[in-house]
C-alpha cells in the first residue's frame, strides 16, 4: 500500500522528449500517439521573453474525474493510488476523455499500427481509451516508470507520497512543488516545479 | 473539439427529438384534448421509437470498444448513479421499452393507462435533460453553465414537436387546422430557446477565459456560419417569424369549428410551408448540438 506520485521539475527539464519516447516504447504506442504531451507558453515582452514547457500526462488524481464518469467501472484506482484501466471492461465511450481536465486520455486501436509492438508490451488496444499507468508493470517489480529512468536531466522523481522520508516527499517540500490546477478539486498527484 | 465529435452531436439530437415527439403526443392528449388530433398523437408516439433506436445505435457505433466486444455493454450500469452515462443509459433504455409498449397499445387502439403516460412523460423529460447533463457535467468550461441542460431540453422538445408535426401532416393533411394550440406552445419554446442560448453565451463568456474562447469561436470564428446562418437564422428567426405571423392571422380569422376546412386552407402551399418551417426548426436543433459539441475547448492547465 503506497500512494504513488511524481515530481516534474520544469526548470531542470530541457524538453528533449526522451520521456515521451520511452513511454511509447514501454507501452508499444505508435509514433503519433502518446500518453505524455507538451504544452508551451511564451512569457514576457520582447526582448525579455522566455518559453515555458510543460510535460503533461495522467495526474493520477486521488479523486479522478475519469473514474467518476466511467459508466462501466473500467477506470479505477488501484491499491497504490495508480489510476488504471481494465481494458476488458472499456466500451470506448470516451466520457473519461471528455471529463479529464488534463486531457490525459488517448483512444487507441489496433488498425493504427503493427500489432506486434503492443503485444510485446502485454497490452490489447482495441478502441479502448488508454492512459499513463505509471508503468504499473515496472513499479510492481520495484522499478521506476520508464519516463523517470530515461530522463536525462533527472527532472522527474517518482515515489511514495505517504512516506515522508521518500526522495519525492522531501523534494516536493524543498522545491515547493505544486500540482497543476489544484483548484479543479481532483487532487492530482503529480507535482510541478515551475 | 474534445474526444466527442459529430456522432455524439447526432445522438444527443436524436434523443432530444424522440423525447420531444413523445411529449407532443402527451400534449395532444392532456393539453389540447382534441379528438381530431388522434393521428398526430399516434404519429408522434410512433416516431419517437425509431428515432430513439437510431440514436442508441449511433451511441453504440461511437463506442467502438463496445461495438467490437458487445458483451462489454453489460457493464454499462456498473457506475449507477454516479456516472451520467450509466444513469442516462438506464433512463433511455427504460424510455425505449416504454415507447415500444405505448406504441403497441396505440397500434392496437387499446386503452393507455394514465400511469403509462405519466411514466413516459417523466422518462421523456429525463431523456431530454440527460442530453444536456451528460456534457454539462464534463470538465469543459464552456459546458459548465446551468443553462445548458435547460437549453438542450427546450430545444429537444421544440425539435420533437416540429418532427411530430411533419410526421402527422404527412399522414393526414387535415390536422394542420387543429394544431394551433400546439403551435402556441412551440412558439413559446422557440422564444425561450433563443433567450437561453444568448444568456448561455453571455454567462460562459464572462465566467472563464477558455469558455470565452469557445464563445468567440461561435460568434465570430470558425463556427460563425453554423451559428448565425444555421442556428439563429434558419433554426430560430424563420420559425419564430413564421409561427408568429400564423398565430396573428389565425386570431383575425377564427374559422368555424364545425366546418371541415381542409380543402380550403390545408392546400399544398400550407403543407409545404409547414414542412419547410418545421424542417428549419429541426435543422436548427441539430446545429445547436453540433455547435455546442464543436466549440468545446479543454481546460487550460498551464495557468
Amino acid at each position: 500500500m503506497a500512494r504513488y506520485g511524481m515530481l516534474i521539475d520544469t526548470i531542470k527539464c530541457v524538453n528533449c522528449y526522451a520521456c515521451s519516447l520511452a513511454c511509447q516504447t514501454q507501452n508499444g504506442l505508435p509514433d503519433d500517439e502518446n500518453f505524455i504531451y507538451f504544452l508551451e507558453k511564451e512569457e514576457g515582452t520582447f526582448p525579455n521573453v522566455k518559453r515555458d514547457f510543460l510535460p503533461v500526462q495522467c495526474q493520477h488524481c486521488d479523486e479522478p474525474a475519469c473514474e467518476e464518469v466511467c459508466p462501466t467501472g473500467a477506470t479505477y484506482k488501484d491499491e497504490d493510488g495508480i489510476v488504471v484501466l481494465d481494458n476488458s471492461k472499456c466500451i470506448g465511450c470516451k466520457y473519461c476523455g471528455v471529463a479529464c481536465p488534463y486531457s490525459a486520455r488517448v483512444q487507441l486501436h489496433d488498425s493504427m499500427y503493427k500489432k506486434g509492438t503492443y503485444e510485446d508490451a502485454g497490452r490489447e488496444y482495441n478502441y479502448t481509451v488508454e492512459k499513463c499507468r505509471f508503468c504499473k508493470e515496472l513499479v510492481d517489480n520495484g522499478e521506476q516508470p520508464a519516463c523517470v529512468t530515461t530522463c536525462i536531466s533527472n527532472a522527474r522523481i517518482f515515489g511514495d507520497l505517504d512516506d515522508p522520508e521518500s526522495e519525492l516527499s522531501k523534494a516536493i517540500v524543498e522545491k515547493k512543488a505544486k500540482p497543476l490546477r489544484a483548484d479543479l478539486g481532483t487532487k492530482p498527484k503529480i507535482y510541478y516545479v515551475r | 473539439m474534445t474526444m466527442w465529435g459529430m456522432l455524439i452531436a447526432i445522438y444527443l439530437f436524436l434523443a432530444g427529438i424522440s423525447a420531444g415527439s413523445y411529449i407532443t403526443g402527451i400534449l395532444c392528449d392532456w393539453y389540447v384534448k382534441d379528438e381530431r388530433l388522434i393521428k398526430l398523437r399516434k404519429a408522434a408516439i410512433w416516431l419517437a421509437t425509431p428515432v430513439l433506436g437510431l440514436g442508441l445505435g449511433i451511441l453504440i457505433f461511437d463506442a467502438e470498444a463496445g461495438l467490437f466486444n458487445p458483451w462489454r455493454m453489460a457493464f454499462l450500469f456498473n457506475n449507477l448513479p454516479f456516472s451520467m452515462m450509466s444513469t442516462g443509459t438506464l433512463i433511455i433504455t427504460l424510455f425505449f421499452f416504454l415507447l415500444v409498449w405505448h406504441g403497441w397499445l396505440e397500434f392496437k387502439n387499446k386503452f393507455v393507462p394514465n400511469w403509462v403516460k405519466v411514466t413516459g412523460l417523466v422518462l421523456a423529460l429525463g431523456t431530454a435533460a440527460y442530453t444536456g447533463l451528460l456534457i454539462g457535467l464534463a470538465q469543459v468550461p464552456f459546458w459548465n453553465t446551468p443553462m445548458l441542460p435547460i437549453l438542450f431540453s427546450v430545444s429537444g422538445v421544440s425539435a420533437g414537436i416540429a418532427a411530430a408535426f411533419i410526421a402527422g401532416v404527412m399522414w393526414d393533411k387535415s390536422i394542420i387546422e387543429f394544431i394551433i394550440p400546439l403551435k402556441k406552445v412551440h412558439l413559446g419554446l422557440l422564444v425561450f430557446e433563443a433567450f437561453l442560448l444568448f444568456s448561455l453565451l453571455y454567462v460562459a463568456a464572462s465566467r472563464d477565459v477558455t469558455a470565452a474562447q469557445s464563445v468567440s469561436m461561435i460568434l465570430t470564428g470558425e463556427l460563425a456560419l453554423w451559428f448565425w446562418g444555421g442556428l439563429v437564422f434558419i433554426g430560430l428567426v424563420i420559425p419564430i417569424t413564421s409561427e408568429s405571423i400564423e398565430l396573428i392571422k389565425h386570431k383575425q380569422v377564427e374559422p368555424p369549428l364545425d366546418l371541415n376546412l381542409q380543402h380550403f386552407s390545408a392546400g399544398k402551399g400550407e403543407v409545404m410551408k409547414l414542412y419547410f418551417v418545421e424542417g428549419a426548426t429541426i435543422f436548427g436543433g441539430f446545429c445547436l448540438r453540433l455547435i455546442i459539441i464543436s466549440a468545446a475547448i479543454p481546460i487550460n492547465v498551464m495557468l
